[in-house]
Protein backbone atom coordinates (compact mmCIF):
# COMPACT_ATOMS: atom_id res chain seq x y z
CA UNK A 1 0.00 0.00 0.00
CA UNK A 2 1.21 3.52 -0.70
CA UNK A 3 0.32 7.18 -0.73
CA UNK A 4 -1.02 8.33 -4.08
CA UNK A 5 -0.92 11.93 -5.11
CA UNK A 6 -2.35 13.98 -7.97
CA UNK A 7 -0.81 17.39 -8.55
CA UNK A 8 -2.50 19.98 -10.74
CA UNK A 9 -3.89 17.37 -13.11
CA UNK A 10 -5.91 18.53 -16.11
CA UNK A 11 -7.37 16.43 -18.88
CA UNK A 12 -9.51 17.44 -21.85
CA UNK A 13 -11.17 15.42 -24.58
CA UNK A 14 -11.41 17.83 -27.49
CA UNK A 15 -13.44 20.78 -26.24
CA UNK A 16 -14.65 18.98 -23.14
CA UNK A 17 -12.64 19.50 -19.96
CA UNK A 18 -13.03 16.27 -18.00
CA UNK A 19 -10.64 17.12 -15.13
CA UNK A 20 -9.62 20.64 -14.13
CA UNK A 21 -6.46 21.32 -12.16
CA UNK A 22 -7.09 18.53 -9.68
CA UNK A 23 -4.83 18.25 -6.64
CA UNK A 24 -5.51 15.40 -4.23
CA UNK A 25 -3.46 13.17 -1.95
CA UNK A 26 -4.80 9.80 -0.84
CA UNK A 27 -2.84 8.88 2.27
CA UNK A 28 -1.39 5.46 2.81
CA UNK A 29 -4.21 3.28 4.20
CA UNK A 30 -6.92 5.85 3.53
CA UNK A 31 -10.40 5.31 1.99
CA UNK A 32 -11.23 8.35 -0.15
CA UNK A 33 -14.52 8.65 -2.02
CA UNK A 34 -15.00 11.11 -4.88
CA UNK A 35 -18.69 12.05 -5.07
CA UNK A 36 -20.14 13.67 -8.15
CA UNK A 37 -22.91 13.35 -10.73
CA UNK A 38 -22.53 11.65 -14.11
CA UNK A 39 -19.98 13.53 -16.21
CA UNK A 40 -18.15 15.02 -13.20
CA UNK A 41 -14.85 13.40 -14.23
CA UNK A 42 -14.79 10.49 -11.77
CA UNK A 43 -13.90 7.71 -14.20
CA UNK A 44 -11.35 9.89 -15.96
CA UNK A 45 -9.61 10.58 -12.63
CA UNK A 46 -9.28 6.84 -11.93
CA UNK A 47 -8.05 6.18 -15.47
CA UNK A 48 -5.41 8.89 -15.08
CA UNK A 49 -4.08 7.20 -11.94
CA UNK A 50 -4.12 3.79 -13.59
CA UNK A 51 -2.23 5.16 -16.60
CA UNK A 52 -5.10 4.42 -19.01
CA UNK A 53 -5.19 8.14 -19.82
CA UNK A 54 -2.32 10.62 -20.00
CA UNK A 55 -2.80 13.98 -18.24
CA UNK A 56 -2.48 17.15 -20.36
CA UNK A 57 -0.74 18.80 -17.42
CA UNK A 58 0.25 17.85 -13.88
CA UNK A 59 1.64 14.68 -12.39
CA UNK A 60 0.64 11.50 -10.64
CA UNK A 61 2.89 9.98 -7.98
CA UNK A 62 2.49 6.59 -6.33
CA UNK A 63 4.57 5.99 -3.21
CA UNK A 64 6.48 9.18 -4.01
CA UNK A 65 7.46 8.01 -7.53
CA UNK A 66 6.52 10.06 -10.56
CA UNK A 67 4.39 7.87 -12.86
CA UNK A 68 4.84 9.97 -16.01
CA UNK A 69 6.84 7.29 -17.82
CA UNK A 70 5.11 4.25 -16.29
CA UNK A 71 2.81 2.02 -18.36
CA UNK A 72 -0.44 0.80 -16.73
CA UNK A 73 1.06 -2.62 -15.99
CA UNK A 74 3.99 -0.99 -14.20
CA UNK A 75 1.84 1.06 -11.85
CA UNK A 76 0.75 -1.62 -9.41
CA UNK A 77 -2.90 -0.54 -9.14
CA UNK A 78 -6.01 -2.76 -9.02
CA UNK A 79 -9.08 -1.44 -10.83
CA UNK A 80 -12.68 -2.56 -10.18
CA UNK A 81 -14.89 -1.45 -13.04
CA UNK A 82 -18.51 -0.38 -12.89
CA UNK A 83 -19.68 -3.40 -14.87
CA UNK A 84 -18.27 -6.71 -13.71
CA UNK A 85 -15.71 -8.10 -16.05
CA UNK A 86 -15.26 -11.75 -15.10
CA UNK A 87 -13.99 -14.56 -17.29
CA UNK A 88 -17.28 -16.35 -17.98
CA UNK A 89 -15.74 -19.74 -18.82
CA UNK A 90 -13.76 -19.86 -15.57
CA UNK A 91 -14.92 -20.88 -12.10
CA UNK A 92 -15.06 -18.39 -9.25
CA UNK A 93 -11.83 -19.93 -7.94
CA UNK A 94 -10.02 -19.47 -11.23
CA UNK A 95 -11.33 -15.93 -11.63
CA UNK A 96 -9.90 -15.06 -8.24
CA UNK A 97 -6.61 -16.86 -8.89
CA UNK A 98 -6.09 -15.34 -12.34
CA UNK A 99 -4.37 -12.10 -11.27
CA UNK A 100 -1.93 -14.16 -9.16
CA UNK A 101 -0.91 -16.58 -11.90
CA UNK A 102 1.17 -14.18 -13.98
CA UNK A 103 4.68 -15.64 -14.23
CA UNK A 104 6.17 -12.33 -13.09
CA UNK A 105 4.63 -12.86 -9.64
CA UNK A 106 6.27 -16.24 -9.10
CA UNK A 107 3.82 -17.30 -6.41
CA UNK A 108 3.70 -20.94 -5.34
CA UNK A 109 0.48 -22.91 -5.88
CA UNK A 110 0.04 -23.09 -2.11
CA UNK A 111 0.41 -19.37 -1.71
CA UNK A 112 -2.14 -18.72 -4.48
CA UNK A 113 -4.59 -21.18 -2.95
CA UNK A 114 -4.22 -19.59 0.48
CA UNK A 115 -4.88 -16.08 -0.86
CA UNK A 116 -7.83 -17.11 -3.01
CA UNK A 117 -9.55 -18.82 -0.09
CA UNK A 118 -8.83 -15.98 2.30
CA UNK A 119 -10.29 -13.36 -0.06
CA UNK A 120 -13.25 -15.58 -0.98
CA UNK A 121 -14.13 -15.71 2.71
CA UNK A 122 -13.80 -11.94 3.02
CA UNK A 123 -16.21 -11.24 0.19
CA UNK A 124 -18.40 -14.20 1.28
CA UNK A 125 -18.24 -16.18 -1.91
CA UNK A 126 -16.28 -19.14 -0.44
CA UNK A 127 -19.29 -21.45 -0.74
CA UNK A 128 -19.35 -20.99 -4.54
CA UNK A 129 -15.68 -21.35 -5.45
CA UNK A 130 -16.33 -24.18 -7.93
CA UNK A 131 -19.27 -22.45 -9.69
CA UNK A 132 -18.90 -21.05 -13.19
CA UNK A 133 -19.07 -17.28 -12.95
CA UNK A 134 -22.05 -17.22 -15.34
CA UNK A 135 -24.04 -19.16 -12.76
CA UNK A 136 -23.85 -16.35 -10.20
CA UNK A 137 -26.34 -13.62 -9.32
CA UNK A 138 -25.40 -10.00 -10.01
CA UNK A 139 -24.41 -9.46 -6.41
CA UNK A 140 -22.21 -12.55 -6.38
CA UNK A 141 -20.49 -11.55 -9.62
CA UNK A 142 -19.69 -8.15 -8.16
CA UNK A 143 -18.28 -9.82 -5.03
CA UNK A 144 -15.99 -11.86 -7.25
CA UNK A 145 -14.98 -8.74 -9.20
CA UNK A 146 -14.07 -6.99 -5.94
CA UNK A 147 -12.36 -10.16 -4.69
CA UNK A 148 -10.26 -10.33 -7.83
CA UNK A 149 -8.86 -6.90 -7.00
CA UNK A 150 -8.34 -7.83 -3.34
CA UNK A 151 -6.21 -10.97 -3.99
CA UNK A 152 -3.48 -8.65 -5.15
CA UNK A 153 -1.75 -6.32 -2.76
CA UNK A 154 -1.33 -3.28 -4.98
CA UNK A 155 -0.34 0.27 -4.03
CA UNK A 156 -3.93 1.39 -4.42
CA UNK A 157 -7.37 0.01 -5.23
CA UNK A 158 -9.36 2.08 -7.71
CA UNK A 159 -13.09 1.38 -7.67
CA UNK A 160 -15.54 2.86 -10.17
CA UNK A 161 -19.12 2.73 -8.81
CA UNK A 162 -18.77 -1.00 -8.09
CA UNK A 163 -22.13 -1.27 -6.30
CA UNK A 164 -24.32 0.82 -8.59
CA UNK A 165 -25.81 -2.12 -10.51
CA UNK A 166 -26.95 -3.95 -7.36
CA UNK A 167 -30.28 -3.75 -5.55
CA UNK A 168 -30.62 -1.62 -2.44
CA UNK A 169 -30.35 -4.43 0.12
CA UNK A 170 -27.24 -5.95 -1.34
CA UNK A 171 -25.67 -2.53 -1.76
CA UNK A 172 -26.21 -1.92 1.94
CA UNK A 173 -24.54 -5.21 2.87
CA UNK A 174 -21.57 -4.80 0.55
CA UNK A 175 -20.98 -1.22 1.74
CA UNK A 176 -20.46 -2.46 5.24
CA UNK A 177 -18.25 -5.36 4.08
CA UNK A 178 -16.07 -3.26 1.84
CA UNK A 179 -15.36 -0.69 4.54
CA UNK A 180 -14.62 -3.47 6.99
CA UNK A 181 -12.25 -5.28 4.60
CA UNK A 182 -10.45 -2.06 3.73
CA UNK A 183 -9.81 -1.19 7.34
CA UNK A 184 -8.72 -4.75 8.14
CA UNK A 185 -6.23 -4.78 5.26
CA UNK A 186 -5.18 -1.16 5.80
CA UNK A 187 -5.57 -0.62 2.05
CA UNK A 188 -5.32 2.63 0.20
CA UNK A 189 -8.58 2.96 -1.73
CA UNK A 190 -10.00 5.55 -4.09
CA UNK A 191 -13.69 4.92 -4.74
CA UNK A 192 -15.90 7.03 -7.00
CA UNK A 193 -19.68 7.20 -6.94
CA UNK A 194 -22.72 9.40 -7.49
CA UNK A 195 -24.39 7.93 -4.39
CA UNK A 196 -24.15 10.17 -1.33
CA UNK A 197 -24.94 7.30 1.05
CA UNK A 198 -21.95 5.31 -0.19
CA UNK A 199 -19.75 8.35 0.25
CA UNK A 200 -21.00 9.17 3.74
CA UNK A 201 -20.88 5.64 5.07
CA UNK A 202 -17.55 4.39 3.73
CA UNK A 203 -15.19 7.33 3.29
CA UNK A 204 -12.46 8.48 5.63
CA UNK A 205 -12.56 11.60 3.47
CA UNK A 206 -14.99 12.65 0.73
CA UNK A 207 -14.00 14.77 -2.25
CA UNK A 208 -16.90 16.63 -3.87
CA UNK A 209 -16.30 16.66 -7.60
CA UNK A 210 -18.26 18.81 -10.02
CA UNK A 211 -17.49 19.52 -13.65
CA UNK A 212 -13.98 18.14 -13.29
CA UNK A 213 -13.20 20.31 -10.30
CA UNK A 214 -12.60 19.27 -6.69
CA UNK A 215 -14.84 21.61 -4.69
CA UNK A 216 -14.26 20.37 -1.14
CA UNK A 217 -12.32 17.60 0.57
CA UNK A 218 -13.02 16.53 4.14
CA UNK A 219 -14.39 13.88 6.49
CA UNK A 220 -18.07 13.01 6.01
CA UNK A 221 -18.88 14.95 9.18
CA UNK A 222 -16.99 18.02 7.94
CA UNK A 223 -18.64 17.97 4.54
CA UNK A 224 -22.10 17.47 6.03
CA UNK A 225 -21.77 20.07 8.81
CA UNK A 226 -19.49 22.59 7.13
CA UNK A 227 -20.10 22.71 3.38
CA UNK A 228 -18.11 25.47 1.69
CA UNK A 229 -20.89 26.42 -0.71
CA UNK A 230 -24.47 25.73 -1.79
CA UNK A 231 -23.42 23.04 -4.23
CA UNK A 232 -21.74 20.95 -1.51
CA UNK A 233 -24.59 21.55 0.96
CA UNK A 234 -27.05 20.14 -1.55
CA UNK A 235 -24.98 16.99 -2.23
CA UNK A 236 -25.33 15.45 1.25
CA UNK A 237 -28.28 14.83 3.53
CA UNK A 238 -31.67 13.14 3.36
CA UNK A 239 -34.09 14.74 3.17
CA UNK A 240 -32.42 17.26 0.90
CA UNK A 241 -31.29 20.46 2.69
CA UNK A 242 -33.90 23.25 2.56
CA UNK A 243 -32.53 26.27 0.72
CA UNK A 244 -34.67 29.27 1.60
CA UNK A 245 -34.37 33.05 1.18
CA UNK A 246 -33.02 35.05 4.11
CA UNK A 247 -35.85 36.50 6.20
CA UNK A 248 -38.41 33.77 5.51
CA UNK A 249 -38.05 31.93 8.82
CA UNK A 250 -37.28 33.80 12.07
CA UNK A 251 -34.29 32.98 14.28
CA UNK A 252 -30.59 32.64 13.64
CA UNK A 253 -28.14 35.49 13.14
CA UNK A 254 -27.48 35.91 9.45
CA UNK A 255 -24.19 37.72 8.78
CA UNK A 256 -24.44 40.71 6.44
CA UNK A 257 -24.59 39.68 2.79
CA UNK A 258 -26.67 36.55 3.51
CA UNK A 259 -28.90 35.70 0.57
CA UNK A 260 -29.78 32.07 1.14
CA UNK A 261 -30.21 30.02 4.28
CA UNK A 262 -29.52 26.32 4.35
CA UNK A 263 -31.68 24.53 6.91
CA UNK A 264 -31.44 20.83 7.62
CA UNK A 265 -33.63 19.05 10.18
CA UNK A 266 -31.14 19.88 12.94
CA UNK A 267 -31.46 23.61 12.09
CA UNK A 268 -35.26 23.78 12.34
CA UNK A 269 -37.35 23.96 15.51
CA UNK A 270 -41.07 23.29 15.51
CA UNK A 271 -43.25 24.73 18.27
CA UNK A 272 -47.00 24.65 18.85
CA UNK A 273 -48.69 27.48 16.90
CA UNK A 274 -50.80 29.11 19.64
CA UNK A 275 -51.62 32.24 17.66
CA UNK A 276 -48.01 32.86 16.56
CA UNK A 277 -48.00 30.22 13.83
CA UNK A 278 -46.06 31.05 10.67
CA UNK A 279 -46.21 27.67 8.93
CA UNK A 280 -48.55 24.81 8.20
CA UNK A 281 -48.10 21.04 7.93
CA UNK A 282 -48.80 20.25 4.29
CA UNK A 283 -48.49 16.46 4.36
CA UNK A 284 -46.57 13.77 6.18
CA UNK A 285 -44.51 11.01 4.66
CA UNK A 286 -44.42 8.06 7.07
CA UNK A 287 -41.22 6.22 6.39
CA UNK A 288 -41.47 3.92 9.39
CA UNK A 289 -38.35 4.75 11.37
CA UNK A 290 -39.02 8.43 10.90
CA UNK A 291 -41.39 10.79 9.14
CA UNK A 292 -40.76 13.56 6.66
CA UNK A 293 -42.89 16.57 7.53
CA UNK A 294 -43.70 18.65 4.48
CA UNK A 295 -44.24 22.23 5.63
CA UNK A 296 -45.50 25.30 3.87
CA UNK A 297 -44.37 28.77 4.87
CA UNK A 298 -45.29 31.88 2.86
CA UNK A 299 -45.50 29.97 -0.39
CA UNK A 300 -42.25 28.03 0.21
CA UNK A 301 -42.06 24.30 0.79
CA UNK A 302 -39.75 22.78 3.41
CA UNK A 303 -39.10 19.18 4.40
CA UNK A 304 -37.85 18.11 7.80
CA UNK A 305 -37.47 14.83 9.68
CA UNK A 306 -39.58 14.04 12.69
CA UNK A 307 -39.91 11.21 15.11
CA UNK A 308 -42.89 9.12 13.89
CA UNK A 309 -44.62 9.53 17.25
CA UNK A 310 -44.72 13.35 17.09
CA UNK A 311 -48.44 14.20 17.26
CA UNK A 312 -48.98 16.43 14.22
CA UNK A 313 -51.32 16.08 11.26
CA UNK A 314 -51.80 17.76 7.91
CA UNK A 315 -53.37 21.22 8.26
CA UNK A 316 -51.85 21.85 11.72
CA UNK A 317 -50.53 25.38 12.17
CA UNK A 318 -47.09 25.51 13.77
CA UNK A 319 -44.37 27.98 14.62
CA UNK A 320 -41.11 27.36 12.81
CA UNK A 321 -37.80 28.91 13.87
CA UNK A 322 -34.16 28.53 12.86
CA UNK A 323 -31.35 27.28 15.08
CA UNK A 324 -27.79 27.95 13.85
CA UNK A 325 -28.50 27.26 10.17
CA UNK A 326 -25.99 27.62 7.32
CA UNK A 327 -25.67 31.03 5.63
CA UNK A 328 -24.73 31.63 2.00
CA UNK A 329 -23.95 34.82 0.08
CA UNK A 330 -25.27 35.77 -3.34
CA UNK A 331 -22.31 33.98 -4.96
CA UNK A 332 -23.37 30.75 -3.23
CA UNK A 333 -20.33 30.70 -0.94
CA UNK A 334 -20.78 29.89 2.72
CA UNK A 335 -20.67 32.83 5.15
CA UNK A 336 -19.48 32.14 8.68
CA UNK B 1 -28.32 24.87 -11.61
CA UNK B 2 -28.03 26.06 -15.21
CA UNK B 3 -26.77 22.74 -16.57
CA UNK B 4 -29.60 20.31 -17.09
CA UNK B 5 -28.34 17.04 -15.63
CA UNK B 6 -29.13 13.73 -17.29
CA UNK B 7 -31.26 12.97 -14.20
CA UNK B 8 -33.33 16.07 -14.89
CA UNK B 9 -33.86 15.10 -18.49
CA UNK B 10 -35.16 11.71 -17.33
CA UNK B 11 -37.38 13.41 -14.80
CA UNK B 12 -38.77 15.76 -17.42
CA UNK B 13 -39.60 12.85 -19.68
CA UNK B 14 -41.54 11.22 -16.85
CA UNK B 15 -43.28 14.52 -16.10
CA UNK B 16 -44.48 14.75 -19.69
CA UNK B 17 -45.78 11.18 -19.55
CA UNK B 18 -47.62 11.96 -16.32
CA UNK B 19 -49.03 15.19 -17.71
CA UNK B 20 -50.41 13.29 -20.66
CA UNK B 21 -52.07 10.81 -18.31
CA UNK B 22 -53.54 13.57 -16.12
CA UNK B 23 -55.14 15.70 -18.85
CA UNK B 24 -57.34 12.74 -19.74
CA UNK B 25 -58.92 13.03 -16.26
CA UNK B 26 -59.23 9.29 -15.78
CA UNK B 27 -61.02 7.75 -12.80
CA UNK B 28 -57.97 5.73 -11.91
CA UNK B 29 -54.22 5.87 -12.50
CA UNK B 30 -52.25 2.67 -12.97
CA UNK B 31 -48.53 3.27 -12.57
CA UNK B 32 -45.91 0.63 -13.25
CA UNK B 33 -42.57 1.61 -11.66
CA UNK B 34 -42.57 5.06 -13.30
CA UNK B 35 -39.48 6.22 -11.36
CA UNK B 36 -37.41 3.09 -11.85
CA UNK B 37 -34.60 4.62 -13.86
CA UNK B 38 -33.92 7.93 -12.10
CA UNK B 39 -30.80 8.96 -10.11
CA UNK B 40 -31.21 8.74 -6.34
CA UNK B 41 -31.25 12.48 -5.81
CA UNK B 42 -33.85 13.20 -8.45
CA UNK B 43 -35.84 10.19 -7.46
CA UNK B 44 -36.75 11.81 -4.13
CA UNK B 45 -37.94 14.97 -5.87
CA UNK B 46 -40.25 12.96 -8.13
CA UNK B 47 -41.62 10.90 -5.23
CA UNK B 48 -42.64 14.16 -3.55
CA UNK B 49 -44.12 15.58 -6.74
CA UNK B 50 -46.21 12.49 -7.37
CA UNK B 51 -47.61 12.46 -3.84
CA UNK B 52 -48.35 16.20 -3.97
CA UNK B 53 -50.10 15.69 -7.27
CA UNK B 54 -52.23 13.04 -5.61
CA UNK B 55 -52.93 15.40 -2.69
CA UNK B 56 -54.31 17.90 -5.23
CA UNK B 57 -56.37 15.72 -7.56
CA UNK B 58 -57.20 12.71 -5.33
CA UNK B 59 -57.50 10.30 -8.24
CA UNK B 60 -57.56 6.65 -7.21
CA UNK B 61 -54.06 5.36 -7.94
CA UNK B 62 -52.60 1.88 -8.04
CA UNK B 63 -48.83 2.09 -8.16
CA UNK B 64 -46.59 -0.95 -8.38
CA UNK B 65 -42.92 -0.91 -7.41
CA UNK B 66 -40.12 -3.10 -6.08
CA UNK B 67 -38.82 -0.12 -4.10
CA UNK B 68 -40.05 -0.24 -0.51
CA UNK B 69 -39.05 3.40 0.03
CA UNK B 70 -41.32 4.60 -2.78
CA UNK B 71 -44.19 2.59 -1.33
CA UNK B 72 -43.69 3.92 2.20
CA UNK B 73 -43.27 7.50 1.00
CA UNK B 74 -46.32 7.72 -1.25
CA UNK B 75 -48.98 5.20 -0.30
CA UNK B 76 -52.14 5.57 1.75
CA UNK B 77 -52.14 1.78 1.83
CA UNK B 78 -49.58 -0.78 0.74
CA UNK B 79 -50.19 -4.34 -0.42
CA UNK B 80 -46.94 -6.27 0.05
CA UNK B 81 -46.83 -9.02 -2.56
CA UNK B 82 -44.74 -12.16 -2.55
CA UNK B 83 -45.00 -14.66 -5.43
CA UNK B 84 -48.42 -13.37 -6.46
CA UNK B 85 -49.86 -13.48 -2.93
CA UNK B 86 -50.68 -10.44 -0.82
CA UNK B 87 -48.77 -10.96 2.43
CA UNK B 88 -50.20 -7.86 4.09
CA UNK B 89 -52.45 -4.94 3.20
CA UNK B 90 -52.40 -1.87 5.42
CA UNK B 91 -51.18 1.67 5.97
CA UNK B 92 -47.42 2.25 5.84
CA UNK B 93 -47.35 2.63 9.64
CA UNK B 94 -49.24 -0.64 10.22
CA UNK B 95 -46.98 -2.51 7.87
CA UNK B 96 -43.85 -1.05 9.36
CA UNK B 97 -44.80 -1.31 13.01
CA UNK B 98 -46.75 -4.58 12.91
CA UNK B 99 -45.47 -6.68 10.01
CA UNK B 100 -47.65 -9.76 9.50
CA UNK B 101 -44.77 -11.96 8.39
CA UNK B 102 -41.00 -12.20 8.35
CA UNK B 103 -41.10 -11.56 4.62
CA UNK B 104 -42.84 -8.21 5.14
CA UNK B 105 -40.59 -7.30 8.08
CA UNK B 106 -37.51 -7.94 5.97
CA UNK B 107 -38.79 -6.30 2.81
CA UNK B 108 -39.94 -3.02 4.40
CA UNK B 109 -37.38 -0.83 6.14
CA UNK B 110 -33.79 0.06 5.41
CA UNK B 111 -31.92 -1.53 7.00
CA UNK B 112 -34.61 -4.18 7.48
CA UNK B 113 -35.90 -5.58 10.76
CA UNK B 114 -33.34 -7.60 12.75
CA UNK B 115 -34.25 -11.17 13.70
CA UNK B 116 -32.91 -12.95 16.80
CA UNK B 117 -33.66 -16.63 16.41
CA UNK B 118 -34.26 -18.91 19.38
CA UNK B 119 -36.22 -22.03 20.34
CA UNK B 120 -39.03 -21.90 22.86
CA UNK B 121 -42.65 -22.73 23.59
CA UNK B 122 -45.18 -19.95 24.19
CA UNK B 123 -48.13 -19.56 26.53
CA UNK B 124 -50.81 -16.90 26.45
CA UNK B 125 -50.00 -14.10 28.85
CA UNK B 126 -46.20 -14.43 28.61
CA UNK B 127 -44.47 -11.06 28.85
CA UNK B 128 -40.92 -12.10 28.20
CA UNK B 129 -38.87 -14.72 26.38
CA UNK B 130 -35.43 -16.13 27.06
CA UNK B 131 -32.98 -15.71 24.18
CA UNK B 132 -29.65 -17.45 24.90
CA UNK B 133 -30.19 -17.05 28.63
CA UNK B 134 -31.04 -13.36 28.32
CA UNK B 135 -34.58 -12.56 29.47
CA UNK B 136 -36.16 -10.08 27.03
CA UNK B 137 -39.48 -8.36 27.83
CA UNK B 138 -41.98 -8.06 24.98
CA UNK B 139 -45.65 -7.21 24.34
CA UNK B 140 -48.00 -9.75 25.97
CA UNK B 141 -48.21 -12.98 23.96
CA UNK B 142 -51.80 -13.90 22.97
CA UNK B 143 -51.19 -17.37 21.59
CA UNK B 144 -50.08 -20.78 22.85
CA UNK B 145 -47.43 -22.59 20.89
CA UNK B 146 -45.49 -25.85 21.30
CA UNK B 147 -41.71 -25.62 21.41
CA UNK B 148 -40.60 -24.31 18.02
CA UNK B 149 -38.14 -22.11 16.17
CA UNK B 150 -39.01 -18.49 16.85
CA UNK B 151 -37.55 -15.13 15.87
CA UNK B 152 -37.70 -11.94 17.86
CA UNK B 153 -38.05 -9.01 15.44
CA UNK B 154 -36.57 -5.63 16.29
CA UNK B 155 -36.31 -2.52 14.12
CA UNK B 156 -32.89 -0.79 14.04
CA UNK B 157 -34.24 2.34 15.75
CA UNK B 158 -35.57 0.24 18.64
CA UNK B 159 -32.09 -0.78 19.75
CA UNK B 160 -30.21 1.47 22.17
CA UNK B 161 -26.70 1.24 23.55
CA UNK B 162 -26.56 0.64 27.26
CA UNK B 163 -23.32 -0.55 28.80
CA UNK B 164 -25.11 -2.25 31.69
CA UNK B 165 -27.25 -4.46 29.41
CA UNK B 166 -26.42 -8.17 29.45
CA UNK B 167 -27.14 -8.52 25.73
CA UNK B 168 -23.67 -7.77 24.41
CA UNK B 169 -21.76 -7.66 21.18
CA UNK B 170 -18.81 -6.08 19.41
CA UNK B 171 -19.01 -3.26 16.88
CA UNK B 172 -18.61 -4.60 13.33
CA UNK B 173 -18.96 -1.29 11.52
CA UNK B 174 -20.64 2.10 11.72
CA UNK B 175 -22.30 3.95 8.88
CA UNK B 176 -22.57 7.70 9.31
CA UNK B 177 -25.70 9.19 7.71
CA UNK B 178 -25.63 12.81 8.90
CA UNK B 179 -28.55 13.07 11.30
CA UNK B 180 -28.08 9.50 12.51
CA UNK B 181 -25.90 6.46 11.95
CA UNK B 182 -26.32 2.72 11.54
CA UNK B 183 -24.11 0.67 13.84
CA UNK B 184 -23.69 -3.03 13.03
CA UNK B 185 -22.97 -5.16 16.09
CA UNK B 186 -21.78 -8.77 16.01
CA UNK B 187 -23.62 -10.78 18.67
CA UNK B 188 -23.99 -14.46 19.51
CA UNK B 189 -27.24 -14.23 17.51
CA UNK B 190 -25.70 -12.77 14.36
CA UNK B 191 -25.27 -9.22 13.12
CA UNK B 192 -27.71 -6.66 14.54
CA UNK B 193 -28.06 -3.18 13.09
CA UNK B 194 -29.02 -0.25 15.29
CA UNK B 195 -30.00 3.25 14.21
CA UNK B 196 -28.70 5.77 16.73
CA UNK B 197 -27.90 9.51 16.83
CA UNK B 198 -24.72 10.47 14.95
CA UNK B 199 -23.04 12.28 17.84
CA UNK B 200 -21.26 9.26 19.33
CA UNK B 201 -18.41 7.63 17.41
CA UNK B 202 -17.73 3.89 17.59
CA UNK B 203 -14.52 1.91 17.17
CA UNK B 204 -14.58 -1.37 15.26
CA UNK B 205 -14.24 -4.18 17.80
CA UNK B 206 -15.51 -2.09 20.72
CA UNK B 207 -17.75 -4.06 23.13
CA UNK B 208 -21.22 -2.62 23.61
CA UNK B 209 -24.39 -3.54 25.53
CA UNK B 210 -27.68 -3.51 23.64
CA UNK B 211 -31.09 -2.69 25.01
CA UNK B 212 -34.23 -3.45 23.02
CA UNK B 213 -37.36 -1.30 23.19
CA UNK B 214 -39.70 -3.97 24.59
CA UNK B 215 -42.97 -2.30 23.59
CA UNK B 216 -42.09 -2.46 19.90
CA UNK B 217 -40.87 -6.03 19.54
CA UNK B 218 -42.47 -8.52 17.15
CA UNK B 219 -42.29 -12.29 17.47
CA UNK B 220 -42.43 -14.72 14.54
CA UNK B 221 -42.91 -18.42 14.06
CA UNK B 222 -39.96 -19.31 11.82
CA UNK B 223 -41.72 -22.36 10.34
CA UNK B 224 -44.70 -20.49 8.91
CA UNK B 225 -42.98 -17.10 8.87
CA UNK B 226 -46.14 -15.53 10.40
CA UNK B 227 -46.21 -13.09 13.30
CA UNK B 228 -47.25 -14.47 16.69
CA UNK B 229 -50.35 -12.75 18.12
CA UNK B 230 -49.47 -10.27 20.84
CA UNK B 231 -50.83 -7.13 22.45
CA UNK B 232 -48.79 -5.08 19.98
CA UNK B 233 -50.81 -6.57 17.13
CA UNK B 234 -54.28 -6.84 18.70
CA UNK B 235 -54.37 -3.38 20.32
CA UNK B 236 -53.78 -1.88 16.95
CA UNK B 237 -56.66 -3.74 15.36
CA UNK B 238 -59.12 -2.40 17.94
CA UNK B 239 -57.68 1.10 18.34
N1 LIG C 1 -12.78 8.97 -24.08
C1 LIG C 1 -13.50 10.10 -24.04
N2 LIG C 1 -13.72 10.83 -25.14
C2 LIG C 1 -14.43 11.99 -25.09
N3 LIG C 1 -14.96 12.50 -23.98
C3 LIG C 1 -14.79 11.82 -22.83
C4 LIG C 1 -14.06 10.58 -22.80
N4 LIG C 1 -14.05 10.14 -21.52
C5 LIG C 1 -14.75 11.04 -20.80
N5 LIG C 1 -15.19 12.06 -21.57
C6 LIG C 1 -15.95 13.23 -21.12
O1 LIG C 1 -15.34 13.75 -19.95
C7 LIG C 1 -16.29 14.13 -18.98
C8 LIG C 1 -16.08 13.34 -17.71
O2 LIG C 1 -16.38 11.98 -17.95
P1 LIG C 1 -16.22 10.83 -16.87
O3 LIG C 1 -14.86 10.91 -16.28
O4 LIG C 1 -16.59 9.56 -17.52
O5 LIG C 1 -17.29 11.25 -15.78
P2 LIG C 1 -18.02 10.38 -14.65
O6 LIG C 1 -17.27 9.10 -14.49
O7 LIG C 1 -17.98 11.25 -13.46
O8 LIG C 1 -19.42 10.17 -15.12
C9 LIG C 1 -17.65 13.89 -19.63
O9 LIG C 1 -18.09 15.10 -20.16
C10 LIG C 1 -17.35 12.88 -20.69
O10 LIG C 1 -18.26 13.00 -21.77
MG1 LIG D 1 -18.02 7.09 -14.66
Amino acid sequence: MAEVSLQNISKSFGESKAVRNLTLTIRDGEFVVLLGPTGAGKTTTLRLIAGLEKPDTGRVTIGGQDMAGAAPAGRDVAFVFQQYSLYPHLTVYENLAFPLRSPARRLSADEIDRRVREVARMVRIDHKLENRSTRLSGGEMQRVAIGRALVRKPSIYLMDEPLSSLDAKLRGELRLELKRIQSELGSTLLYVTHDQIEAMTMADRIGILNDGELIQLGTPREIYSNPVNLHVAARLGQPHINLIPEGLVPGGQPPSGTKTIGARTEHLEIHAGNGTANAEIDWIEHLGDQSHLHLRIAGHKLVTLANPYVPVKPGDKIKLTLKDPLYFGSDGQRLV
Amino acid sequence: MTNPSPGLAGGDRQRVALGRAIVRRPKCFLMDEPLGTLDAEFHEVMVHELRELHNRIHATTVYVTHDQHEAMAMADKIAVMNHGIIEQFGTPQEIYNRPASMYVADFIGSPPMNFLKFTSGLQKGMRSVSVEGVEIALPEVHQDMAVSELALGVRPEHIRFNDSSILRGSVYGAEYLGTNQIVAVETGKGLLKARVPADRTFRIGETVGLELNSEKLSLFDCTSGRAVKSSLYTEARHG
